[in-house]
């Protein structure tokens, strides 16, 4: 398997605090991978930093050959828009929106018909089981059909990579088993490459490979 | 992003009432304060409307000895002629029409007579009102005014007395209602100058000429109608004659009216200057576009974590940027509406309120002793207040919405511009 996604060197400080020092792995095309570490260890920031959201102090990452460090703040939004998925511990869903407008968030900004937006839409509801839920609004989904939403919005582009941070962080154990059966269906039939952030062991030992991150540096792989 | 940004102005409605209603206030103020403003002034000029004239320029004399024959009414006493030729030379004057206006006491009855140059803007204008039969061609015809010839059972053809000349009636003329110096009859200019002159009543009150008049209509530019109004004051202020007459004028001095002299009948707040309207307008708009700033950038706040969301999934800054600039828009057009149709209903209700206007004695003379009731003395009338929906300060207001939306939009373009998405997302 090719390398999907290469960080070589990255460091990033917050304020005063040094929260990732040179750190370097690869993340290889349809792997699981589970980033794991203490609060504070820096794995948030560190998926930040893959997903594009925050900029390395130093260091240099590329995803499927293109180097997003390099990337202007507009080509790097670009790019979350077209090559990457990332899915939040809390949901982040916008409350205005239904299920159905909510997965198609990602591809308003593009000269792309409402039908096929909508239609892109539902197979992603499909893929996560929420077709029966398309015209419901956030409030009304359990935490669980919440977090379906957002996998599913990351899905709608295709991307090559999903970026979770803490994906069953904020659901119950049978939520959360759920959640993580999702992504490994996802993983395994899809073929598709997931980096996530968690603190659980549990949820971690379900991935390809577990990085353990103190401190701001990678412990073990 | 249209859905997201409908969705967000619809079902967040409260959030966004306050901006959209502060818009149109602010626009339902602008246009009916001017509109307002434009109509009081043309209400008081609504007196002058019958003669097409801007300025009345009268002399007060003495009250006739006997109420007997042709005499001039205290409030118009003889204007020389030379001072037609002053006033037309003044700027801003246009046109000046002349009339000679006698009570006449005959045996039979009772009669307000006005001598007119039938050439004249006024004679023109007295023409134009004949509703039966036509226009004089001679000097021994005259017209008949409709109220008094009803009265009087008068018709076109009817032989009449004046002051001992005999006069055939040619035509009947609506002039009566809401005017300035109300006659019964209309008769050629020359014919009444001679008529004055060969009076021994009008001589034993003031001295008379043969081309003397005792009403100046001035018709002057709208614009300079002021200026031209005080010109006349300035040249015409000298008074040669002592005493007073039974209304208290000065004898001997000019009474110019202008539209002016009727608006502090009219007090209203909207006779304001127009520096301090000015200043009021621009007050409420800079409160107005305090508050709409404050609201909406509380809003944009209220919603970083759903721009940091937008940007997660590969919203560009300029993306987000549209979305603001595109709601601000939105708000703005539909305050904007609803302050224009909120502006069209206010002043059709304000179309249908009445003012009032009272015609003072002088401007209107009729013999006190004559009238059934001295308070009848002034002539009190009643119009409807002249207001129309006027284009230009819905034009004017749209652009102030816009100069609103813009300060808005820059304002909160600048929060937004802050944020770091990373910051927002990563906390409930």
């Amino acid at each position: 398997m090719n390398d999907l996604v290469i960080a070589e060197n990255v460091s990033k400080k917050l304020g005063a605090v040094q929260i990732l020092k040179n750190v370097s792995f690869t993340i290889k095309s349809r792997e699981l991978l589970a980033v794991q570490g203490h609060s504070g260890s820096g794995k948030s920031t560190l998926l930040g930093l893959l997903a594009g959201l925050e900029e390395a102090d130093s260091g240099k990452i590329q995803i499927n050959g293109t180097v997003i460090t390099q990337l202007s703040e507009k080509d790097l939004s670009l790019f979350r828009r077209n090559d990457i998925g990332i899915v939040f511990q809390f949901f982040n869903l916008i409350p205005v929106l239904n299920v159905v407008e909510n997965i198609g968030l990602p591809l308003y900004p593009v000269k792309i018909k409402h039908n096929e937006i909508f239609k892109r839409a539902k197979d992603a509801a499909d893929k996560v089981g929420l077709s029966h839920r398309l015209h419901h609004y956030p409030n009304s989904l359990s935490g669980g059909e919440q977090q379906r939403v957002a996998i599913a919005r990351a899905l709608i582009n295709n991307p090559k990579v999903i970026f979770a941070d803490e994906p069953t962080g904020n659901l119950d154990s049978d939520n959360g088993k759920k959640i993580i059966e999702l992504l490994k269906i996802l993983n395994r039939d899809n073929g598709l490459t997931i980096a996530m952030v968690t603190h659980d062991n549990a949820i971690a030992s379900e991935a390809d490979r577990i990085i353990k991150l103190k401190d701001g540096e990678i412990q073990s792989e | 992003m249209l859905k997201y940004i409908l969705k967000n102005l619809f079902k967040r409605k409260r959030k966004y009432i306050l901006s959209m209603l502060v818009i149109s206030s602010v626009v339902l103020l602008f246009i009916v304060m001017n509109s307002l403003s434009i109509a009081y002034k043309k209400a008081s000029e609504l007196p002058f409307k019958n003669i097409q004239n801007s300025i009345v320029i009268q002399k007060s004399g003495n009250v006739p000895e006997e109420t007997k024959g042709a005499v001039l009414p205290c409030s118009m006493t003889a204007i020389k002629s030379d001072y037609l030729k002053i006033i037309a030379s003044i700027s801003g004057v246009k046109n000046i029409s002349s009339g000679l206006f006698l009570w006449v006491f005959d045996k039979d009855y009772f009669k307000r007579v006005m001598g007119v140059d039938w050439e004249s803007s006024l004679g023109k204008k007295i023409i134009s009102g004949i509703i039966a039969g036509s226009s004089p061609k001679s000097i021994h015809e005259v017209l008949v005014e409709q109220t008094f010839s009803s009265r009087n059972n008068f018709a076109v053809g009817d032989k009449i007395d004046i002051a001992g000349n005999n006069y055939s009636i040619t035509g009947i003329v609506q002039m009566t209602g809401k005017n300035i110096v109300e006659s019964d009859y209309y008769a050629d200019l020359r014919k009444i100058q001679e008529t004055a002159y060969n009076s021994i009543d009008v001589q034993k009150t003031e001295k008379f000429e043969p081309d003397d008049v005792n009403i100046i209509f001035v018709d002057a530019d709208l614009m300079q109608i002021n200026n031209a109004a005080e010109s006349l004051n300035k040249i015409l202020a000298a008074s040669d004659k002592h005493g007073f007459t039974p209304t208290g004028k000065a004898l001997g001095t000019f009474t110019i009216t202008t539209p002016k002299s009727f608006e502090s009948q009219i007090s209203s707040f909207f006779f304001l200057s127009d520096k301090l309207m000015l200043l009021i307008l621009i007050t409420i708009i800079a409160g107005a576009i305090l508050i709409i700033i404050s609201s909406l950038n509380h809003n944009v706040i209220e919603r970083t974590k759903e721009f940091g969301i937008m940007r997660a999934v590969g919203y560009t800054n300029i993306n987000i940027q549209k979305i603001i600039i595109s709601e601000t828009f939105i708000l703005l057009i539909t305050g904007y509406l609803t302050g224009i149709i909120a502006s069209l209903a206010v002043i059709y209700f304000l179309s249908k309120m009445n003012v009032t206007i009272t015609i003072p004695w002088e401007l209107n003379p009729f013999p006190h002793f004559l009238l059934s009731s001295p308070s009848q003395a002034d002539t009190i009338q009643s119009y409807l207040l002249p207001i129309k929906f006027q284009l230009q300060y819905a034009i004017t207001g749209f652009f102030i919405s816009l100069a609103m939306g813009i300060l808005t939009i820059a304002f909160t373009l600048r929060t937004i511009n802050k944020f770091k998405v990373m910051e927002v997302l990563r906390h409930e």
